[in-house]
């Protein structure tokens, strides 16, 4: 009924979407910076108008090249960074507006209101003003507010962007429970959200959305290096021979086959590789040579108690993350050829 | 943190400045007949003059609030070469010398003038009248308010409105619930602004309206008057004024102090 189909586009900022959200699911947007996301949200929002394509809820057009439906008539609520509360009223009117903008009556309004507030866990403050709220209670409240209005969509900015860790996950919590059974849109950056609030995930990238799926087959077998990044991995594509992935002429790597999507024989495939799982040496470990891939440093950056060690396998990018004291003991340096030792225990192989 | 402190020099002409700018007002008050204050202000060209001042600024500063505070919602959201050439006309009667407005308005909307000639066929005469001194005081009053409720407007309310467009406000409730009261202080200061201005006006009202005892005689023009032949009476008006001023600055500042606070 409330599916959200995108398809539009945005000449001069050489925007072109097509996505489609199924009913009663969250969305999650992923990409690097600049590429279209916000955009994205805004064109569902009404707030920007495509210069070609559509934007459709359920089966109503919302926007087109001709027609546009003002924002306020869409049923569609915008969760951004700031929570953008109002001021000059309390939690409970700010709660309440979007009930009293649709009409309620003021009894009715406030009812709502203390409804999404109790279920945001935010019923104690509905005397505050927004003043008075920690940056959590005040997205929280934000959560209740942009929920009263019952709507068809729910659009999320990067809701957590400005808050704390521990903050985040309370509001992360809020989100997850609900969230749950709605069609939504989530902008995020976090691997977290993707897991806690997301069952699907699109990648948006240069304007384009480049990939879209269930997040379970897109974070666990990712295709594309920015999805990777996000979970952590780094990708080697090769071909199938004998069980392993051949990533270069004649370097074979083992790993453990992915149930859900195993290699073709003879296909193509990518193994997912942690940079935990990752040793480095100078000299050819000796024993069995699967695993011990030739590599090159590019750089390295250190990351808290390890040095993160992006290396060149072959033109492909590979990641090693080893201690600062090894770094010093082996006297690693970008340039430097090395061997890259890789745990086949935590290597998954699956076909493409 | 602290801050370096400033040159002690500086303290001569800073308070030579707050000297230059309090004395004449010291002065003033020195020379009030406080005694005969109560019977000076009860004389008929005071009380008029008094009466009227307070009318014509009340009607002029509803005017500037009805007619302004729309032009100012619609130059913060304008954009463009005819925006900012519509700021700058609504902002140019500010710095226009008054005798220079009245002459305008005398040329617009005079008994001979172009619009006045089609006003008077609706039987409207407009100039020399109490409707006149109105209409002066609202032409150099409402810059004040539309300049300073159009700074407001503009400066970042925005994600307060789009949100409540997501929320199902339309328009006129977004206007009603969100940009007027969170413009209220900015509109509460420019309207005390607003009738401050037209409670001196002077050289508009004198050139437009003339200066007839009841009609359109107003505070000021009964001091100029009666600065010679009459100078207590001249002077305890201008105490009035004065302190009406002082009362107005003090709410304004009150306001600007509240829009501190919530933004």
């Amino acid at each position: 009924m409330t599916q959200v189909t995108v398809a539009a586009a945005l000449d001069e900022r050489d925007i072109s979407l097509d996505l489609s959200v199924p009913a009663g699911s969250v969305t999650a947007i992923v990409g690097p910076n600049g590429a279209g996301k916000t955009t994205l949200l805004h064109l569902v929002a009404g707030l920007l108008r495509p210069t070609a394509g559509s934007v459709r809820v359920g089966d109503r057009t919302l926007s087109d090249a001709r027609s546009v439906v003002p924002t306020h008539r869409r049923r569609v609520a915008l969760l951004t960074q700031r929570s953008s509360l109002f001021p000059h009223l309390t939690v409970l009117e700010n709660v309440a507006f979007a009930p009293r903008a649709a009409g309620a009556s003021h009894a009715t309004a406030r009812d709502r209101a203390l409804e999404e507030l109790e279920a945001a866990g935010c019923a104690n403050l509905a005397s505050r003003r927004a003043h008075e709220l920690s940056g959590g209670q005040a997205q929280r409240v934000a959560i209740a507010r942009a929920l009263a209005g019952d709507p068809l969509v729910v659009l999320l900015d990067e809701p957590m962007a400005g808050l704390d860790v521990a903050v985040a996950t309370e509001v992360r919590h809020v989100l997850a429970e609900r969230l749950r059974g709605r069609t939504a849109l989530f902008v995020t950056h976090e691997v977290l959200d993707l897991w806690t609030i997301a069952d699907r995930v699109a990648v948006v990238d240069g304007g384009r959305v480049v990939e879209s799926g269930a997040v379970d087959d897109l974070l666990v077998r990712p295709t594309s290096t920015f999805l990777a990044q996000l979970s952590g991995l780094t990708l080697l594509s090769g071909v199938e021979r004998d069980g392993d992935l051949e990533v270069a002429p004649g370097v074979l790597l083992q790993g453990l086959s992915d149930p859900g999507q195993p290699l073709t024989r003879g296909g193509r495939g990518l193994a997912g590789v942690p940079p935990e799982a990752v040793a480095l040496y100078l000299e050819q470990p000796g024993g069995s040579p699967r695993n011990a891939l030739s590599a090159v440093i590019t750089s390295l950056e250190p990351r808290g108690a390890v040095v993160r060690v992006r290396l060149d396998v072959a033109s492909q990018q590979l990641a090693a993350d080893v201690t600062t004291q090894s770094v010093a003991g082996l006297g690693l340096h970008p340039g430097q050829a090395v061997w890259a030792v890789v745990k086949a225990v935590q290597v998954r192989l699956y076909g493409r | 943190m602290i801050r370096p402190a400033l040159p002690r020099w500086l303290a001569v002409p800073a308070g030579l400045a707050a000297v230059f700018l309090v004395v004449p007002l010291i002065a003033m008050f020195g020379r009030v007949d406080w005694l005969h204050l109560p019977s000076l202000l009860a004389s008929p060209a005071a009380v008029d003059a008094l009466w009227l001042s307070l009318r014509t600024c009340l009607a002029s500063t509803v005017l500037c609030l009805v007619l302004g505070l729309p032009l100012a919602l619609v130059l913060a959201r304008a954009r463009g070469r005819w925006a900012t050439a519509g700021r700058v006309l609504a902002s140019l009667p500010m710095v226009l010398p008054p005798v220079v407005a009245g002459l305008a308005l005398l040329v617009a909307l005079g008994r001979r003038a172009w619009l006045g000639r089609h006003l008077s066929a609706f039987g409207i005469d407009l100039a020399f009248t109490t409707a006149a001194v109105v209409v002066a005081q609202t032409f150099v009053a409402m810059p004040y308010l539309v300049v300073s409720v159009e700074g407001a407007l503009r400066s970042a309310q925005e994600h307060y409105e789009v949100a409540a467009a997501t929320l199902g406000a339309s328009p006129t409730t977004v206007l009603r619930r969100v940009t007027l009261p969170l413009a209220a202080p900015a509109i509460a200061s420019g309207t005390a602004l607003a009738f401050a201005r037209a409670l001196g006006e002077f050289g508009a009202t004198l050139t437009f309206a003339g200066s007839l005892q009841g009609t359109t005689q107003t505070l000021p023009l009964e001091i100029y008057l009666a600065r010679e032949s009459d100078t207590n009476t001249a002077i305890a008006l201008s105490v009035v004024l004065l302190i009406i001023a002082a009362g107005l600055i003090a709410v304004t500042s009150v306001f600007s102090r509240v829009k501190g606070t919530t933004s």
